[in-house]
């Protein structure tokens, strides 16, 4: 599977641009696309899915332009959205079996399927119950099982792990590595944790520009020898944070230990290897 | 408080005037102010005593425009501005209005004064444009413009802000049932309505659309004038009853302190209203309500997914079959309607097998698809409301199958709320009635389309669908979509030109809306 993005541009209005001439290469396995708000995540994510079209640009699906041919990818697409609905007058299985018939999956074996996707999501028991009385995890849930429906070779997950309890989001995390063999993997989120334990590659966003696409180690090397940790005085913190590019802070009695980010050589603190969260805060906030 | 409580108006109206809703509510509003006021060459008249009609005075057209104000603008205005509270439930602005400071009373009138504001720019646009017929029509005449305000704040203000505080109040009572909002203000309406037209005490009475004494005085002057007794007065749009040669010359109204404390009476019944409605306000917790808490297991509720992926290896088969997806709208739409309503579409369906064809035909069917009004509003709407867009614009073949389906499932109900009709008429061997309500079932359905993929709202399709359903029952022959008033072919001829051009204009907005326009 190859998803070839190129010079991918987004215009809103003439002031407004989502996406700036962006261009990315993505193979079979889990791309972790992380990126503050207004970074354009989302609107890479609704063109790959062929909901919004670009002003300007191309998207190729095994070479075959998804731009004029949207339903190639349709075809191929599963997507879990950020921010969706449902049809509130429907329960979990006819909901299912509508989003099959939408994406064109249909046969003897749907049933069984619609049925061990309701088991996995943990929604047999109210999946006779109409979507409008479930809350917003069993949404989410049920979110996930339509985005996997019809086997599908394109994955695009924005924000997936929202209203997923604890034990949820690492078991959901299991599932996407389990996923990735053969498939295109696209996940968003603001959570680098959710990216850092799965994703092969990461792409980091800003401003509708992809700023850097690499193995998590390239680019958790660009912060070497720039994150520093040390201990401040509640009396300090407030002039500390706003001199310098904290990652966190923890509250120990009195004091605060501070992870934080400089350019300048001999800062105040212990030098530590960076994280992926380090490398992502220093190269969207710098 | 007073400037928390006009930020709130300021917000509501603002996201009201800014909406492309406004724009058509405009040019609607332009459209029905023209025609308050027929032209002289105009041969239908929408306010008349005993065929007699006024010369365009100013009199006669602040006194004209004034009451179709009142009444029309009321039962249109009920419908355009019904649905601001259930508008922050869609939003979900509700839960955050819900946690302020704002108190229940604060929120009600606020709404109140927002839909109050809306209508009064409408009111505004019949009244300026009811000056530009004065001087289009009647420029012979004198202007004299205390006689052509006063109708206007002492018949038509109140009323609307009557209705204003109604929309409200309904709301609140039902929050989530809209067709119980219509029908109880349907009823409320024509039952006020017909009361006060039978209503003869000239004190503090039922007419709270303040038309009675009036429209009385009018006529008894007709009656002076012609020396005629027992002039009738007739009110809405009245196609071939205008006769040029029997015009009078209205004489200035004159309101008596009364009527004037009856008006500002019905002001404080509504403002009362909305007071003990702010007590019951949900505050945006309906929705906990015992009866709709799902009931899993305890095993289910302490237990997470799995999303065990190794559970999934079936073979997946391709169908581009449209009867799944039919039968899942078909499935939408019977559930959306409370079952009241489908009681009383089986009932006026059962009817329709018995009573003459023609009342079937003319009167309980256009009531009987009005009744569906929501299922074809939500269309090609509901995407936007319940937020599935992103599901329905990246499924496959999004047009060619999913709106496709949609229109089938939405004929498929018109076509059989009207079997009884299209069997009585197929027995008779009348297949060109059988062809004009087919064709009339199509129209309407495509008018939903249309104008829920034009104004991405459901609301317009409401308003003109009523608008519609009006004119059927008063038999305006140029509105007559479903072969009522016309049963030959060469008319059929006609609805097919025009659902086809529906059709294809539909498909256009569509395909602009659903696949790679935005």
């Amino acid at each position: 599977m190859q998803l070839t993005i190129k010079n991918l541009t987004k215009k809103y209005n003439s002031k407004k641009i989502g996406l700036s001439d962006y261009s990315i290469d993505i193979s079979s396995g889990i791309l972790g696309v992380l990126g503050p708000n207004g970074a354009g995540k989302s609107t890479l994510m609704k063109m790959i899915s062929t909901i919004t079209k670009p002003t300007q640009g191309d998207i190729f699906l095994n070479e075959n332009d998804v731009v004029k041919h949207p339903n190639y990818m349709r075809q191929a697409l599963g997507y879990l959205p950020q921010d969706f609905g449902v049809y509130p007058n429907l329960n979990a299985y006819e909901f299912l079996a509508y989003m099959a018939a939408m994406k064109g999956v249909g046969g003897k074996n749907l049933h069984h399927r619609i049925e061990t996707l309701l088991e996995e999501v943990n929604l047999t028991d109210a999946a006779k119950n109409q979507l409008k009385t479930y809350s917003g995890g069993m949404i989410q849930r049920i979110g996930i099982a339509q985005a996997l429906l019809n086997d599908p070779k394109v994955l695009i997950f924005d924000e997936p792990t929202v209203g997923l309890d604890p034990e949820e989001r690492l078991r959901f995390r299991d599932l996407i590595s389990d996923l990735a063999t053969n498939r295109i993997i696209i996940l968003s989120s603001h959570i680098v944790s959710d990216i850092e334990s799965i994703a092969d590659e990461v792409a980091i966003m800003k401003k509708g520009n992809l700023i850097i696409k690499d193995k998590q180690d390239s680019i958790t090397k660009l912060a070497e020898g720039k994150v520093y940790e040390t201990t401040i005085s509640r009396a300090n913190i407030i002039n500390f944070k706003s001199n310098f590019n904290v990652v966190s802070s923890y509250r120990m009695n009195n004091e605060f230990k501070v992870r934080y980010i400089s350019n300048a050589v001999n800062q105040i603190g212990e030098m530590v290897t960076p994280t992926l969260e380090d490398a992502y805060i220093y190269l969207t906030k710098n | 408080m007073m400037l928390q409580y006009f930020n709130i108006i300021k917000g509501n109206y603002l996201q009201y005037v800014r909406s492309y809703s406004f724009l058509l509510t405009i040019a609607f509003s332009l459209f029905i102010a023209f025609n308050f006021v027929p032209s002289p060459n105009a041969n239908y008249t929408t306010v008349s005593f005993g065929g007699y009609t006024g010369n365009y005075t100013a009199e006669w057209i602040g006194f004209v425009t004034a009451i179709l104000a009142s009444t029309f603008l009321s039962l249109c205005g009920f419908f355009l501005v019904n649905g601001s509270i259930k508008k922050d439930i869609e939003t979900r602005i509700g839960h955050i209005i819900g946690t302020t400071k704002v108190s229940n009373l604060t929120y009600i009138f606020s709404k109140v004064t927002s839909n109050f504001l809306v209508l009064l720019t409408i009111l505004f646009i019949i009244f300026i444009t009811g000056i530009a017929l004065f001087f289009l029509y009647g420029n012979t005449y004198a202007f004299n413009i205390s006689s052509f305000v006063t109708p206007y704040i002492l018949i038509a203000i109140p009323t609307l802000f009557l209705i204003a505080n109604l929309a409200v109040v309904l709301e609140v009572i039902f929050p989530t049932k809209r067709m119980l909002q219509y029908g109880v203000f349907l009823f409320l309406f024509f039952a006020t309505l017909f009361s006060a037209a039978n209503d003869k005490t000239p004190i503090i009475s039922s007419d709270l659309f303040g038309i009675q004494y009036v429209t009385s005085s009018v006529a008894n002057e007709v009656q002076e004038t012609f020396n005629k007794k027992d002039i009738g007065l007739s009110i809405g749009f009245v196609s071939g009853s205008r006769n040029p040669e029997k015009t009078f010359q209205m004489s200035s109204l004159s309101f008596p302190s009364w009527y004037v404390y009856s008006r500002l009476l019905w002001i404080l019944i509504a403002v009362l209203a909305s007071t003990i409605a702010s007590f019951f306000f949900h505050r945006f917790n309906h929705k906990e309500s015992p009866r709709k808490t799902i009931l899993v297991s305890e095993e289910t509720k302490h237990k997470s997914a799995d999303f065990k992926l190794g559970n999934l290896h079936h073979d997946i088969e391709m169908s581009y079959s449209l009867a799944p997806l039919i039968q899942a709208e078909l499935l939408m739409i019977i559930r959306k309607n409370p079952s009241y309503l489908w009681i009383l579409t089986i009932c006026g369906f059962t009817s329709m097998f018995f009573i003459p064809l023609n009342i079937a035909h003319l009167y309980i069917l256009p009531i009987l698809w009005f009744l569906q009004v929501t299922v074809w509003s939500d269309l090609v709407t509901k995407d936007q409301t319940f937020r599935t867009h992103f599901f329905t614009n990246s499924s496959y073949h999004p047009l060619k199958r999913l709106a496709i389906s949609r229109i089938i499932a939405g004929l498929s109900i018109a076509i059989c709320i009207a079997l009884p009709v299209l069997i009585r008429y197929a027995i008779n061997l009348n297949f060109s009635s059988v062809l004009n309500v087919i064709l009339g079932a199509t129209f309407i359905v495509l008018v939903a389309v249309f104008l829920g993929a034009f104004t991405k709202s459901k609301k317009t399709f409401e308003i003109a669908f009523f608008f519609l359903v009006y004119c059927n029952i008063n038999q305006v022959k140029a509105l007559d979509y479903f072969g009522g008033l016309h049963h030959s072919y060469s008319y059929g001829f006609l609805m097919t030109a025009i659902v086809s051009v529906l059709f294809f204009l539909s498909y256009l907005l569509l395909y602009r809306n659903k696949t790679y326009g935005n």
